[in-house]
């Protein structure tokens, strides 16, 4: 912008002339101090707030801790009763044991994303008498690590820990564990019967104890 | 009115000379002498400074009933209507005093001292080579001084916290025509690290803090109470920023310490000279917890950080989180893009870092600490070096929530500087234990770029802890000789 030079006509009336020199030197000071104010505007908005977007939200790495939790519940429950006869050797003696018809059966799991706890109730029986009776839970962030572990080997690590190492078990038909291994040296198995099931529910919770800040510490 | 205490002297009735009006009175001689005897009587049943009679001199009243002395030698004294000193000043020094008769702050030339509630101080001095000396505490500061280093400018602030040592940079603009300092991080991060911080986590995760049953985490329990669950980074960052605030200012090492859990959250407290300006005529402390006197305010217990203001305070968080992913991506723009201009918008909140001595809106005295929470009311007009907030969370003895305060616009940017700072750290922090401890592993996307480290000049090798010891000795002679010279009976000389 430019601003108008005051000056006018030689023969303009002195009184005109001086009205109309006034006036614009009004309007060239309003001018000026409208320039001025601008610059003065334009630096305070150099400096006042500027509108930032927020930052982009994380592509995840594989599905959501929802529909993770979703997966291992709708699996677990869709194991139903699992029935086997169990078949034991003792080592130590030679001996054969009876054969006991078995039966595991995890009800009302319950995978919850926003506690980060698995919840179930077992009942396992032996020729149809109840043995155990209860609600279990299991807390993802105290997981270290999962294993897909067979029938035959899961009852062999069970057995040696309560100090029966001679004993062989095989269990007919054979069965799978996803087995949590724990903080506190514990193990919880969650029993399913297809070993590809296994596999893709011992995905999801690694997974899941993932994104709910468990597992191990070490890096690798 | 200050406080609307009661007067403890009358005028008599020619000690105007006639002139007695709506503005300030000079008295007489003789109405001088005799108000200042009245005060000097009043005085005597007070402790402390306030137990030493004011030397003779010529007295001002003021509409509010408050006294001004214009004594000999120059010493001038201000004094509340109930008699107590509320400043003095004289022969290159300038005090003001507390209701209860403790120093708040001292000016030399030399040296500021600013003291808090609770006996927190906080001293600056300018150095020749323009450097500035700063202590929090008896055991943390920093020296500042400028620094060209890649063809960049830098304020380098070089802090020792007890043992630890480290550098912080800043850059200079200028905002409202005061040239300010504003925080440069140390690292910046992929955007999508920023934006795992920012937006909510699939579920809530538990974490326990490390300092949980720290000392300073006993002294601010039920001021300040971390949560053990948390929504989103932006809510870990709040309280880790306070957290780290707290800490910060709390100083175990200081002569009061942990035992001075029961104001002020324990914060870093120098006892050895407000402590005998404090012990009265009777060998008895004052009370730091007493009732307010004259034109003090202070709060009578705590107004803790609630969990609706700590999620205003992750609310602020992660409007600082989109600040610096936009200054990451345009490190030119940084200085606009993530400092204190982005955040003088009303109903902003800001975490006090260190002790603020401040007036408030109907003129009395109070003090913040660190850890206090205070809210921006209005953006200051064009042109302001001040700004108006109302105190939302304070601590016992400090100024009472819901006050309107006045602070500077430094302080605000020291403030903010600090909150940045905070979360500087606190984004290293979640970057290193995102996966751990109940924190969910961020996505790869988020952690895969290494974050970029700021191009940081040189560390400073000066012996700060060494500055920062000489500096307290200065300090403490200062609010000795202060005190000293004001109440002298013979007082030194003008040279």
């Amino acid at each position: 912008m430019n601003i108008r030079p005051c000056s006018t006509p030689l023969n303009s009336a002195a009184a005109a002339t001086k009205n109309r020199i006034k006036e614009c030197v009004m309007k060239n000071n309003l001018h000026i101090a409208f320039v001025v104010c601008s610059a003065i505007l334009f630096c305070s908005l150099a400096i006042a707030q500027q509108p930032v977007p927020p930052p982009p939200q994380p592509a995840a790495d594989g599905p959501s801790l929802a529909v993770t939790m979703q997966f291992i519940q709708d699996k677990l429950n869709a194991q139903g009763a699992i029935h086997y006869a169990l078949y034991t050797h003792d080592n130590s003696n030679g001996e054969d044991w009876p054969v006991y018809q078995i039966s595991i059966h995890a009800t009302n799991v319950v995978a919850d994303p926003a506690t980060c706890r698995i919840s179930w109730h077992k009942v396992t029986s032996n020729g149809g008498k109840v043995g155990i009776d209860k609600d279990y839970s299991l807390n993802l962030r105290n997981v270290l690590t999962f294993e897909v572990r067979t029938s035959t080997y899961e009852a062999k690590v069970e057995d040696t820990a309560n100090g029966n190492p001679a004993l062989d078990k095989r269990q007919d038909p054979p069965y799978f564990t996803v087995t949590a291994k724990l903080r506190d040296n514990t193990e919880t198995p969650f029993f399913v019967t297809s070993e590809d099931t296994a596999n893709r529910v011992a995905k999801a919770m690694v997974h899941a104890v993932e994104l709910c800040g468990g597992g191990s510490k070490e890096p690798f | 009115m200050a406080g609307g205490t009661h007067a403890v002297y009358s005028i008599p009735a020619p000690a105007t000379g006639g002139k007695f009006g709506a503005g300030p009175s000079t008295l007489t001689p003789a109405g001088s002498q005799s108000v200042l005897h009245q005060v000097n009587t009043a005085r005597g049943g007070l402790g402390g400074v306030n137990n030493k009679p004011i030397p003779p001199g010529q007295v001002v009243v003021h509409p509010n009933q408050s006294l001004t002395v214009n004594a000999s030698n120059g010493r001038n004294y201000n004094l509340r209507p109930n008699g107590t000193l509320a400043s003095y000043s004289g022969h290159g020094q300038a005090a003001t005093f507390r209701g209860d008769g403790r120093l708040a702050s001292v000016h030399t030339n030399n040296i500021d001292i600013a003291r808090g509630p609770h006996g927190q101080r906080t001293i600056v001095s300018e150095r020749p080579d323009h450097g500035r000396l700063v202590a929090m505490g008896s055991h943390r500061g920093y020296l500042e001084h400028p620094v060209s280093y890649h063809g960049h400018d830098y304020y380098q602030r070089t802090y020792v916290h007890g043992d630890q040592r480290f550098t912080h940079e800043y850059t200079r603009y200028n905002y409202h025509g005061m040239a300010l300092n504003q925080y440069v991080p140390h690292a910046t991060y992929a955007p999508a690290f920023y934006g795992w911080a920012y937006y909510p986590w699939d579920s809530p995760a538990a974490y326990m803090w490390g300092w949980a049953s720290s000392a300073f985490m006993a002294c601010n329990a039920g001021f300040f109470d971390p949560s053990n669950s948390y929504q989103s980074g932006a809510n870990w960052l709040a309280d880790y920023t306070l957290g780290q605030t707290l800490s910060d200012s709390f100083d175990a090492g200081s002569q009061l310490g942990a035992t001075a859990c029961s104001a002020g959250g324990g914060q870093a407290a120098d006892a050895s000279v407000a402590g005998v300006d404090a012990i009265d005529a009777k060998g008895q402390t004052a009370d730091a917890n007493s009732p307010s006197a004259g034109d003090d305010t202070s709060a009578p217990a705590d107004s803790p950080i609630t969990p609706d203001i700590k999620q205003m305070i992750a609310d602020e968080v992660k409007q600082q989180l989109a600040f610096e992913n936009a200054a990451a991506a345009q490190p030119d723009q940084a200085p606009a893009l993530d400092g204190l201009p982005q955040v003088m918008v009303p109903n902003h909140l800001f975490v006090v870092d260190q002790v603020q001595n401040v007036t408030t809106a109907d003129s009395q005295q109070c003090a913040l600490s660190a850890g206090d929470v205070i809210k921006l009311t209005a953006a200051p007009p064009d042109g302001s070096t001040n700004a108006d907030l109302t105190v939302v969370s304070t601590h016992k003895g400090d100024c009472p929530a819901g006050t309107t305060v006045t602070l500077p616009l430094d302080s605000l940017q020291e403030m903010h500087n600090n909150f940045r700072a905070q979360l500087d750290s606190g984004l290293q922090a979640l970057r290193e234990q995102q996966g751990k401890g109940g924190l969910p592993a961020a996505p790869f996307s988020a952690i895969s770029p290494p974050p970029v480290p700021a191009d940081e000049p040189p560390a400073d090798t000066e012996n700060v802890q060494a500055l920062l010891d000489s500096q307290q000795q200065q300090a403490d002679q200062a609010e000795s000789t202060v005190t000293q010279t004001a109440f002298a009976a013979t007082p030194p000389t003008l040279h």
